[in-house]
């Protein structure tokens, strides 16, 4: 599937940035949202907003936490819970791990592991573009 | 039940979101259909409005580059 980087105006010029429609179901309760996400290849894990966590029917206080640390910043802590994600227009998804943020000033990231590890994801930034691919392993 | 497919031009989604940044937004294709503080504020904007199928974003600040 191939996706155009998305154009965002910024005070320092126009930027493009990686995003991508990705549909999470909590698979416990059928819950689900889609979000518009950056690919972040930078990012240990998938991490979303914690506000998302009541629509998908989460208890985050249940969640196993996990801390985290950007560029510049204190560790944060995360919540972890398994979420399936498939990017809209795809025929595969997968139950991953996602962390919940509270805090979060963005949507959602997906970062390697959940993300990179069950998709191919080619980069051409310098056509404005990129291409995922769901990585279905064969079961041994 | 399944999702619309949405058709996104990023030039004209860049342009719908210029005016919302650091606002929560809910988008068909590339219209935006609910603005609010917070993610539960747009999804009851949405719905009230007739929309069961859309996508949730947040709009980054002008004034910042993201990082890893």
């Amino acid at each position: 599937m191939q996706f155009s980087y998305t154009p965002r105006i910024t005070d320092y010029g126009v930027t493009q940035e990686p995003r991508v429609p990705v549909i999470f179901t909590n698979p416990k309760t059928g819950n689900f949202i889609l979000l518009f996400c950056l690919v972040d290849s930078g990012a240990s894990d998938i991490i979303l907003n914690a506000q998302f966590a009541p629509l998908l029917g989460i208890d985050l206080a249940a969640a196993a936490s996990q801390e985290y640390q950007g560029i510049g910043d204190e560790p944060f802590a995360a919540y972890k819970h398994p979420v399936t994600i498939r990017v809209q227009s795809a025929s595969a998804g997968f139950t991953v791990p996602c962390a919940f943020m509270p805090d979060l000033r963005i949507d959602g990231i997906l970062g390697q592991n959940g993300f990179f590890d069950t998709h191919k994801i080619l980069f051409e930034k310098y056509r404005k573009r990129f291409d995922i691919t769901p990585v279905m392993r064969k079961k041994k | 039940m399944p999702h619309k497919s949405f058709n996104i031009d990023p030039r004209k989604l860049a342009k719908a979101l210029q005016p919302y940044e650091n606002k929560w937004v809910a988008l068909v294709g590339t219209t935006v259909v609910a603005v609010g503080e917070t993610v539960q504020e747009v999804k009851e904007k949405a719905e009230q409005a007739g929309h069961t199928s859309y996508m949730f974003h947040l709009v980054p600040s002008s004034s910042v580059l993201l990082a890893p």
